[in-house]
């Protein structure tokens, strides 16, 4: 289970970047890539340092001001912890 | 074709793969070498630094993005390091895949410095003995060395070992030696009977029993282990009765390109009579990949044979792979012959026994010189 506290990161030797090809975020690993949605790429992308969840979430909402985001948001980190794309940072 | 580049024609497919064969030098012997018989042939024609590095350029116009940096041994070439910087520069995921014969910890170093992102390391046999039969030399102590550097250095590893008759046996310890080096993932990898596979293939196929009890042991493995450490395990499609979707589909996601500039739609291809590869000395990547003959003659799904064309399997394998149809059946345009709809399965079922009843003791090892191995002596 994520908590607000957790500080989480973009796994290690797996690689967030933008790709033109495609006109949208990727993430890079061995042998593979996967294309991102516009709102995952928004939440990846506060992780691709370790961050703590909260203030990942605190930014995420000064997007969408007035908009309950939080449980979205952490559904989609527990997601994303699953398939190994964030880990908890080492 | 026209040779100063011509605008995309209907094709939605990017190459996202680049494969880039740096040298077929390599110090190693396996006898299931994937590079053509006659590999010596391109050494002294190789791109040099500046014209692999032009191409990976076009490769990342063209959308590529994981590069993987083979050969023979890609640790043979010296600019290695600066052909890594350039790719991790145009923002390439850079993948090393090597015997690790030619690296030193200080060359790891330099090349995490240059921007390495994953290394896959080749195992010939979970100890020396096996090892040396395989590769034809000691290196078995210099991979675990390696090994275990990369694991220090951080930089993601995955281990591939090739499995046949003679070291099906081992993959209980290959796996603990992954666990054990902090393997990413291991890879057991099989041949593809087509040139030097082909040659040995009596002494490489293995039984049907052999290959249910190899998946007995990776099975136990998992379970052992909670599925900790990912094990890609495919069984060899001679025995599947349904061929591989090879490449992803022919022309799609590959682009491979020679020791010499040819640029292929499968390693494998160069050998394939009737369409001459075209060369990125003298054609633009972007051209090559859209127009050149090769590329295009299986690309899509109208050039299938029956049975495949009404066939509801076809959109998964694509006909299956085209060198392996073209070693087994000599038609390259044929159904692939592992399919058990391909008029002629018979043939690879009698290739099955063939090599079930053989001793299969002998080895054609990769060489420039005749070199045969008696696994007995």
């Amino acid at each position: 289970m994520i908590s607000r506290e957790c500080s989480l990161n973009i796994k290690k030797g797996y690689r967030m970047q933008w790709e033109e090809s495609q006109t949208g975020w990727v993430i890079l690993f061995p042998e593979g890539m996967i294309q991102l949605n516009d709102t995952a790429a928004m939440i990846l992308r506060q992780f691709q340092k370790p961050t703590v969840v909260h203030e990942a979430i605190t930014k995420l909402e000064a997007t969408f001001p007035g908009e309950e985001i939080q449980n979205d948001i952490f559904e989609f980190l527990e997601d994303a912890c699953e398939q190994q794309w964030l880990e908890p940072t080492q | 074709m026209n040779s100063n580049g011509s605008s995309p024609h209907n094709n939605p497919h990017q190459p996202f793969w680049l494969l880039a064969e740096l040298t077929y030098a390599c110090p190693l012997q396996c006898p299931y070498c994937s590079n053509p018989e006659d590999f010596a042939s391109t050494r002294k024609r190789e791109l040099n630094t500046a014209q692999w590095i032009n191409a990976l350029e076009q490769g990342r116009k063209l959308g590529a993005v994981q590069l993987g940096l083979s050969g023979g041994e890609p640790c043979v070439r010296q600019d290695l390091e600066a052909i890594m910087l350039a790719a991790r520069e145009m923002g390439y995921y850079t993948n090393l895949l090597t015997s690790t014969v030619g690296l030193t910890r200080e060359r790891i170093d330099r090349l995490q410095q240059a921007g390495l992102d994953h290394i896959q390391v080749s195992l010939q046999g979970a100890d020396q003995r096996i090892s040396r039969r395989f590769a034809g030399s000691d290196y078995f102590e210099h991979k675990l060395e390696m090994a275990k550097h990369l694991r220090a250095a951080g930089i993601p590893m995955v281990l591939n070992f090739v499995v046949h008759r003679h070291n099906l046996h081992q993959i209980e310890q290959v796996l603990e030696l992954g666990m054990e080096l902090g393997a990413e993932a291991v890879e057991l990898a099989n041949c593809q009977y087509h040139g030097w596979a082909m040659q040995n293939i009596n002494a490489l196929l293995p039984t049907r029993k052999e290959l249910q009890k190899a998946e007995e042991a990776v099975s136990r493995f998992r379970q052992q282990h909670q599925a900790a450490m990912p094990i890609l395990f495919v069984v060899p499609d001679l025995y599947e009765g349904r061929p591989r979707p090879c490449v992803n589909g022919w022309g799609t996601t590959l682009m491979s390109i020679t020791p010499d500039g040819n640029v292929l739609p499968c390693q494998g291809a160069a050998n394939l009579p009737g369409y001459a590869p075209c060369n990125v000395k003298q054609l633009s990547l972007e051209n090559i990949w859209n127009n050149s003959p090769l590329f295009e003659r299986f690309r899509g799904l109208d050039w299938l044979p029956q049975p495949c064309r009404t066939c509801d399997e076809k959109a998964q394998d694509f006909g299956g792979c085209r060198c392996q149809a073209y070693s087994l059946t000599g038609d390259a345009a044929a159904t692939d012959p592992a399919c058990s709809k391909s008029p002629q399965h018979a043939s690879v079922l009698r290739l099955v026994e063939q090599a079930a009843q053989s001793p299969g003791d002998q080895l054609i090892m990769r060489s420039t010189q005749r070199n045969i191995i008696n696994l007995n002596e």
